[in-house]
């Protein structure tokens, strides 16, 4: 599977990212090199539908239902470039 | 002729103590990020992990339902870049939801009718976003809140009947006791999904969204008005394009918001963070076997006590209410009881503005109420006086009586010689009586209340009288 530019572009648009017009190439090769790798998988013979979602065999791992420490509201904040009161400032994105 | 397919998503937070994958507590407060760990911020290296109250709460909504349930289920990543998801994905359920191809029943002009339900999947909330002065402010409170989201097949035909489906499944739900369903409050909240086809066709028409749909009766006003748009954009030829729109409560419209991602673009792939999860057969009995009544089959138990329709309409559709009742029920009149509580106790509590869990009225002094009532020791009047001290106040039902000293008088002794003293003072009521007018034994009955400052209990008074006049 190869991507072509306008696919690149609308990866980039899902991702938010704002793509330079001469960056395009630059990506569409890193994509395919990726996407090349994956064909791989797809080409292996398997014998099965079931789908591995991880390889531990582990099953029914649960937190009870009890509260275990929660983060100040310091140390929330200091990883956020920008606030407002209590509040965290994110990019501006409705666009009804 | 166009035809419209109509399907809903709800949306339903669930009350666990804690979110669904982190141990933060899961709670509604005034200040924002306050709730908040590192799992919920999706901090690089953090693990996510399932809270098993959550599988329980989304199991017992599964079954009462009618899901088949998926025994073996994992979670996905549902991948999207919006600011209120720290993660850039959304932990969810698309490959095995928890529920699927389950019904509930809804009633329509009289008919039962079974709407079908897709898919219940149990998934995260994401952080709540006010939008001020041109800023996005982000509250992480929400982010992680368990959610079922709950799909309904394409089968609803009309805003009427979507309208019964979201009080039904409110209803199941709000019994079920696994959520607050608050539409108002945001913990549920409703996405009507619908298109237009010929009624030959057999594919279906281009499904517009319309988003978070503020009350029950709106997704019944914009399903209506939609309905009527598309109509007419497809009678004048034109070709719709899937959107998703929302609903303008002052003009009763749907408004355009935004041309959908598609399926596709979320890239949804398998959560290797949380490993599966396998419902046993005796985890589901267990939840079966512990499943409270819900309104249904109270609904039922109300009936064939005698209760009146209306009553139960009542009782049913206020929980507190119907809890309190249920404590009763069973140890009193039904009928009486059922009269009481949806009339004066519950006139007062809502005209002054009292919840149910802060009235004071409990259930022994309700049923010393009933009683009194049906044994004519106070009258329904008298009663009325009452119920609100023992709302307000701490005090039994005894205490209130001599308090406002309004017992009745239900000696025999005593009625007998007042009765007599009032038939001797007027003879010509007596010679009324004789001639078969019963108007002479309401006015007879009015001079003795007066009397007795309107303390003689009327079921005794009326036997009293009518046995006295005979003898005269």
């Amino acid at each position: 599977m190869k991507l072509n530019e306008k696919q690149v572009m609308h990866v980039a648009d899902l991702a938010r990212l704002k793509i330079e017009e001469k960056e395009i190439q630059k990506y569409q090769n890193q994509l395919n090199d990726i996407l090349t790798e994956i064909d791989k998988i797809f080409n292996a013979k398997i014998s099965t539908d079931e789908i591995l979602i991880s390889p531990i065999e582990q099953i029914n791992c649960y937190n009870e239902d009890i509260e275990k420490g929660m983060l100040s509201r310091e140390e929330i904040m200091k990883n956020v470039k920008n606030t407002n009161g209590d509040y965290i400032i994110v990019p501006r994105v409705v666009n009804d | 002729m166009l035809v419209p397919t109509i399907g809903v998503e709800v949306h339903v937070e669930l009350k666990s103590n804690t979110k669904v994958f982190s141990s933060s507590l899961n709670a509604f407060d005034n200040e924002p990020n306050k709730y908040v760990s590192v799992i919920d911020l999706g901090y690089p290296g953090t693990l996510p992990k399932l809270n098993k109250e959550v599988i329980n709460m989304a199991l017992s909504a599964a079954i009462a339902l009618n899901c088949k349930i998926n025994k073996v289920m994992h979670f996905d990543r549902k991948n999207y870049f919006y600011p209120d998801l720290p993660k850039g994905y959304q932990i969810t359920q698309n490959k095995t939801p928890i529920g699927y191809d389950g019904y509930l029943e809804i009633e329509i002009n009289g008919k039962k009718k079974k709407i079908g339900i897709e898919r219940i999947q149990i998934e995260e909330d994401t952080c709540k976003s006010i939008h001020v002065e041109g800023k996005t402010l982000l509250n992480a409170n929400r982010a992680g809140v368990p959610l079922i989201e709950v799909v309904s097949k394409p089968v609803i035909e009309t805003g009427e009947e979507a309208a019964l489906y979201l009080e039904k499944l409110r209803e199941i739900l709000l019994y079920l006791g696994i959520s607050d369903v608050k539409i108002e409050e945001g913990s549920m909240r409703c996405d009507a999904n619908i298109s237009l086809k010929e009624h030959d066709s057999p594919e279906f028409g281009t499904k517009i969204e319309i988003k978070n749909i503020g009350s029950i009766s709106h997704v019944k006003t914009s399903i209506e008005y939609e309905e009527k748009r598309q109509k007419e954009l497809l009678l004048k030829g034109e070709i719709l394009k899937e959107e998703t729109r929302r609903f303008d409560e002052k003009t009763l419209t749907t408004v355009l918001m935004r041309t959908k991602e598609t399926g596709n673009d979320y890239r949804y792939f398998p959560e290797p963070d949380i490993p599966y999860v396998v419902l046993s057969e005796e985890w589901i009995s267990e939840i079966k076997n512990n499943m409270p009544i819900l309104a249904d089959e109270l609904k039922e138990k109300y009936r064939k006590l005698g209760i009146n329709e209306n009553n139960i309409k009542t009782i049913i559709s206020n929980i507190s209410l119907c809890k309190f009742f249920e404590t009763v029920v069973d140890k009193t009149n039904p009928i009486s009881a059922a009269n009481i509580l949806t009339s004066e106790v519950l006139g007062y509590l809502n005209k002054n503005y009292i919840k149910i869990s802060d009235m004071k009225l409990n259930q022994d002094n309700f049923i010393k109420l009933i009683e009194y009532i049906n044994i004519g020791k106070i009258s329904s009047k008298q009663a009325k006086d009452i119920i609100p001290v023992l709302i307000e106040k701490e005090l039994s039902i005894d205490q209130v009586i001599s308090e406002l000293k309004i017992e009745q008088i239900s000696d025999e002794n005593i009625l007998l010689e007042i009765i007599n003293k009032i038939i001797d003072l007027n003879p010509n009521a007596v010679n009324d009586f004789k001639d078969g007018k019963y108007r002479a034994v309401k006015f007879l009955m009015g001079q003795i209340m007066k009397e007795t400052k309107g303390q003689a209990s009327p079921q005794i008074l009326n036997k009293l009288l009518t046995e006295e006049l005979s003898k005269r």
